[in-house]
């Protein structure tokens, strides 16, 4: 079933082109990854999706089931709210649900006040929010912002096995080539428009894709190679 | 004992700080006291309003306010000009508007000084009628939408994927709600000092608070103390109401801080 699709959509601001014939599906349960560089339209583009801003042209349909988790990179708070996290979490009226809070080891932290949270805390409260919804649709906005590589490494495996277990479709928006997965079923590569898609590998050879990011794909595959 | 006027500042004043604490508080989380400040500068006009239309103030004052955030929101759309620079523009203009309309009318009696300053001599029982009115409905509303307001204090995007287009009118509600607090309560506090009570009681409020709610209380509080201290000072002094309560407040704020830095 398709969650939400995005026929020939487009965002003007002024005169200018921020995100230009943009056509997209997301079906249940698929993880994909839209990657980008800067100014390439990214924050515009999850907007539309999420419904905060409204297309200049084109139709974007949603399904009635449509259920967005949203994680956001970061929160404007900076110490003028006080706020536990477990307040956070329960606000709106959400029940907090302890196998939600074991998955993600924020036991320790739901007294805490928000303020005084380690960026990958934060990341993991966070989660732990947009998974009390109970989401069909989990976004993820540049979640690797605040954390370093050790961090970046778990927070990706929390993500592969939220994924398993809940079988909503995701959707990670990223300019960090590192972070474009193995496992993502399908990556957009964004710049204004889409210039390629599909699967990761079929991604690395389009040379329209190194035309916008160079060779820093390449270097990704070196790290995997790496890796394993 | 108390003047009759005596007892009718003080229900007044109580009714001002019992939703100061939690509209000051809000403020401050969505950073909108440039926009209070601003709210507070065109209500002057709502004023000039009133005179013409030999309406109650606060009714000539709503209309004002109203009308002014509606065209803001539209003229945010130009890009050329940045929203805060389009924001005192209108502010300054609508004041210097309200002031050219209300010399026009030099001949009525009108206490100018009163309505920049606030006065609690100029609180008639209507008024009293229209404040407990609209306190106790932006309590109601601000209970009910208490949460919503701090998920969108927080990140907009996430309030929009949870609440979905409800969080565009629940935005428009507080600025409406902010309206109506700053058009009910001017004449105590004065236009130019209504924004620094908002925001030093809530500034007060964080310095001891642990939670949303406690900031909510103690700023009601710490305005509720100020706006009787000031209320004292300005029946015994005789100083301008308004002017007598933002100092009181301004004292207990470097109180707060002393009492921050010592802990």
């Amino acid at each position: 079933m398709k969650l939400i699709s995005l026929n020939k959509v487009s965002y003007n601001k002024d005169s200018n082109s921020i995100i230009d014939n943009v056509s997209l599906d997301i079906t249940e349960s698929e993880l994909i990854t839209i990657v980008g560089p800067n100014g390439a339209g990214k924050t515009t583009l999850l907007k539309l999706i999420i419904g905060n801003i409204k297309a200049t042209k084109g139709k974007i349909t949603r399904s009635k089931k449509l259920q967005i988790g949203y994680v956001p990179q970061k929160l404007n708070l900076s110490g003028y709210l006080p706020l536990s996290v477990k307040n956070f979490l329960s606000l709106n009226k959400l029940v907090i649900e302890p196998e939600i809070i074991t998955q993600l080891r924020i036991e320790k932290l739901l007294d805490k006040d928000f303020n005084n949270l380690s960026g990958g805390e934060l990341q993991r409260v966070l989660l732990a929010r947009s998974l009390l919804v109970k989401p069909n649709l989990l976004i993820l906005d540049e979640p690797d912002q605040n954390l370093d590589i050790a961090g970046q490494t778990e927070f990706y495996e929390i993500i592969e096995k939220i994924h398993k277990k809940y079988k909503m479709a995701i959707l990670i928006v990223s300019h960090n080539l590192n972070m474009v997965m193995a496992k993502t079923e399908k990556v957009y590569c964004l710049y204004r428009h889409i210039c390629c898609s599909g699967k990761p590998e079929k991604i690395k050879s389009d040379p329209k894709f190194t035309e916008v990011f160079g060779n820093k794909f390449a270097l990704y595959e070196h790290h995997h190679n790496h890796k394993h | 004992m108390l003047e009759d006027f005596l007892v009718r500042s003080l229900i007044a004043g109580l009714l001002l700080s019992v939703v100061a604490g939690p509209v000051g508080s809000l403020i401050m989380w969505q950073r909108k006291a440039y926009f209070g400040d601003s709210l507070a500068h065109a209500s002057i006009l709502g004023v000039a309003l009133s005179l013409f239309l030999d309406v109650n103030m606060s009714i000539g004052i709503v209309i004002i306010l109203l009308a002014f955030a509606t065209i803001l929101t539209a003229l945010e759309r130009l890009n050329n000009i940045p929203s805060d620079t389009i924001l005192g523009i209108m502010a300054h203009s609508s004041l210097a508007l309200g002031l050219v309309l209300i010399s026009m009318r030099q001949n009525l009696y009108f206490d100018l000084e009163s309505f920049l300053f606030g006065n609690i001599l100029s609180v008639t029982k209507q008024d009293i009628g229209l404040m407990a009115l609209t306190s106790i409905s932006i309590s109601v509303l601000l209970k009910i939408f208490w949460s919503r307001l701090i998920l969108i204090s927080l990140n907009q995007n996430l309030a929009q994927a949870e609440l979905g287009n409800k969080m565009h009118y629940i935005k428009t509600g507080f600025t409406l709600i902010l309206a109506l607090f700053i058009a009910l309560n001017i004449k105590i506090v004065g236009i130019l000092l209504i924004n620094a009570l908002l925001l030093t009681s809530a500034a007060i409020a964080r310095q001891f608070a642990k939670s949303t709610l406690q900031m909510a209380i103690i700023g009601s509080v710490a305005a509720c103390i100020s706006i009787a201290a000031g209320m004292f000072m300005s029946y015994q002094i005789d100083l301008p109401t308004g002017a007598a309560i933002v100092v009181s407040l301004a004292g207990i704020f470097l109180v707060s801080l002393l009492f921050k830095f010592k802990v």
